[in-house]
């Protein structure tokens, strides 16, 4: 499934707004699940109050489906529900930004559309990644999310998860050996059924000479 | 050919970027590396395949595990306003009133009626500092209570509390003649505390252990007497014997197990409630003996040896081993009851959980600082068991 681009998500949201559409739904998601947590990992806040945030916005949107169709910047609207959502509760944080204006301008968006994505294309390694990656636990993927995909620091992820840098580090590292060590035993054990074959079929053939 | 450092690669934000494809001097940096060194290409191109697809697969999933979770509260909200739930307008003034009336009582009651309650989730907090040190002449001092400074001179050795609560030994100059003289120092249910001994060798107490040892070491050999989990920085210690440097070794004893060290990391796990006595080496090497055959095998690095009437020899998931001593939990598909044991010495809390429900493997990085809570929503929110604190008691149900 490609992640979509910026300039998709008009479209998308249209077909959300106008014919309820759930998979349009989804992609808005997703492209936002990236923007907004990168954005409030940047502002320090934990990953799982950030995420439950982005649900929140999420479920109202879904609610006001009708309602939004009258909206002309999707973009800034999520933007300002997402903060509204984060900031709640504390009201000083909210207070020391300027205006809404100041803070749209000075996030910084995350590379969604460089890199990765576009360099991406499912070789065998893919696959074998795909497969497995289901055995890394949750939090491990979160992290790896977090450092390779958001491209944030260390630093900023073990504050988001309330870890040590040096268990994140560990952790991604650990991830990547495991996925490793699992693929060189896979092309071994292939390695060995085709000798395996190999040598039968000259068996075969030496036999019938 | 020197070996590549994958872990160093990982660490460096401009490997990352190279195998993003993004920017481009970082691209070409790397590229440059490599054309020095074209022996490692084949290993760098797999290691960015891996991170490539990891990148991409990791990403997905986490934003679909997300929406699962907005997915449950649609279906919840769905729920409420289905047709059949809806009350009419009457019903609701008397059950709002019913509900002042319920609640305008129950504050009156806590007010005036009960003491307070100290039975809440949110009062169980994590573990700290804290330890009793039993000195030679049988006195105790509280450390967590005890202030920062010289807390006795024992034999011509100074024990001092520092600044950040650790203790320290130091030899100062007078010699004495009270050689045997032991201390032992040993941490509650939710306390740990970290000590350098007199010979330098470092040593780090989890809840609910304790370490014996002299205050001054042998010349020939320098033994301590440990139980619950202790995590060791020994430092090497050489005589002159013959003409020539000897190491002076260094004995770990726990109950079924002695462990010699030369000088080396590595965690000692004994507590008499886990299954056996797990021996985690970080660094140098170690022999670990059974005192109930006389079994003994040496370890490796990144090896563990695990004591229950034989010795099992496997590698060691070192970081989870010694994450405690990181201050966080990191638990790699570990049972519940397992969890729960961890849970209990930290926290100092009972555990009753039902045997089928312990045996559930459960993933997770909490730090130990987090109140218990934090633990508990883990394996709750996976919905495969219920927790319920009850005085300081978890009840696991199903």
């Amino acid at each position: 499934m490609p992640l979509i681009k910026r300039h998709d998500l008009k479209e998308h949201w249209n077909k959300f707004v106008i014919e309820e559409c759930e998979e349009a739904f989804y992609q808005i998601y997703e492209y936002y699940h990236h923007y907004l947590s990168y954005v409030g990992t940047k502002r320090g806040f934990a990953i799982d109050i950030i995420q439950d945030a982005i649900n929140d916005v999420f479920l109202y949107l879904w609610e006001n489906r009708i309602k939004s169709s009258a909206i002309q910047n999707q973009h800034n609207y999520i933007i300002t529900i997402f903060l509204r959502q984060l900031f709640r509760g504390d009201a000083k944080k909210y207070e020391m930004i300027p205006t809404m204006a100041t803070l749209l301008e000075n996030c910084e968006v995350p590379s969604v559309e460089d890199g990765f994505i576009q360099r991406y294309t499912e070789d065998e390694v893919g696959r074998f990644v795909k497969e497995k990656v289901d055995e890394l636990g949750e939090k491990q993927r979160l992290l790896i999310y977090q450092k390779f995909y958001l491209g944030l620091s260390y630093h900023e992820i073990a504050v988001a998860n309330g870890i040590s840098i040096n268990t994140v580090y560990n952790t991604i590292y650990k991830s990547v050996d495991k996925l490793r060590n699992l693929l060189t035993e896979e092309q071994e054990t292939f390695l060995k059924i085709a000798i395996g074959a190999l040598s039968t079929f000259f068996l075969f053939f030496l036999g019938n000479q | 050919m020197e070996e590549l450092n994958l872990k160093a690669l990982l660490a460096d934000e401009s490997f990352i970027n190279y195998c993003k494809g993004y920017p481009a001097h970082d691209v070409a940096k790397w590229e440059n590396w490599l054309q020095d060194r074209p022996q490692y290409r084949k290993e760098v191109e797999e290691q960015k395949r891996i991170v490539q697809a990891l990148a991409y697969h990791a990403t997905v999933t986490t934003s679909e595990d997300n929406y699962l979770r907005l997915k449950e509260r649609i279906a919840k909200k769905n729920k409420k306003l289905d047709p059949g739930f809806r009350i009419s307008s009457w019903l609701k003034i008397a059950a709002s009133l019913l509900l002042i009336c319920s609640i305008s009582y129950l504050i009156f009651r806590q007010s005036f009626l009960s003491k307070p309650d100290n039975n809440t989730q949110s009062l169980v907090i994590p573990g700290e500092e804290k330890a009793l040190l039993t000195l030679a002449d049988g006195s105790t001092i509280s450390l967590d209570e005890v202030a920062v400074g010289t807390l006795a001179l024992e034999g011509g050795v100074l024990v001092e509390k520092t600044k950040s609560g650790q203790l320290i030994y130091r030899v100062s100059g007078s010699e004495s003649n009270n050689k045997s003289a032991s201390n032992t120092i040993a941490t509650p249910k939710g306390g740990q505390y970290r000590l350098t001994l007199p010979d330098g060798s470092k040593a780090w107490l989890n809840a609910a252990s304790s370490l014996h040892y002299p205050i001054h070491f042998e010349n020939n050999e320098r033994r301590v007497k440990m139980t619950g989990e202790v995590y060791f920085e020994i430092a090497k210690m050489e005589k002159r014997q013959h003409g020539r440097m000897e190491s002076i070794p260094f004995y770990v004893e726990t109950a079924h197990q002695e462990i010699q060290v030369l000088g080396t990391h590595f965690n000692v796990n004994s507590y008499l409630d886990e299954p056996g006595i797990v021996t985690t080496l970080l660094e140098g090497s170690v022999r670990v003996t059974s005192s109930l055959n006389g079994e003994s095998i040496l370890l490796r690095p990144g090896q563990q040896s695990f004591l229950d009437k034989h010795f099992v020899v496997g590698d060691a998931d070192v970081e989870q081993q010694v994450s405690w001593t990181a201050g966080d939990f990191v638990f790699k598909s570990e049972s519940l009851a397992s969890i729960l044991r961890k849970v209990s010495r930290w926290y100092d809390v009972d555990i009753v959980c039902p045997p089928h429900l312990g045996k559930l493997k459960f993933d997770g990085i909490v730090s130990r600082s987090q109140p218990l809570t934090a633990i508990m929503d883990m394996v709750e929110i996976t919905g495969k068991a219920k927790l319920k604190l009850t005085e300081r008691r978890i009840i696991v149900t199903d």
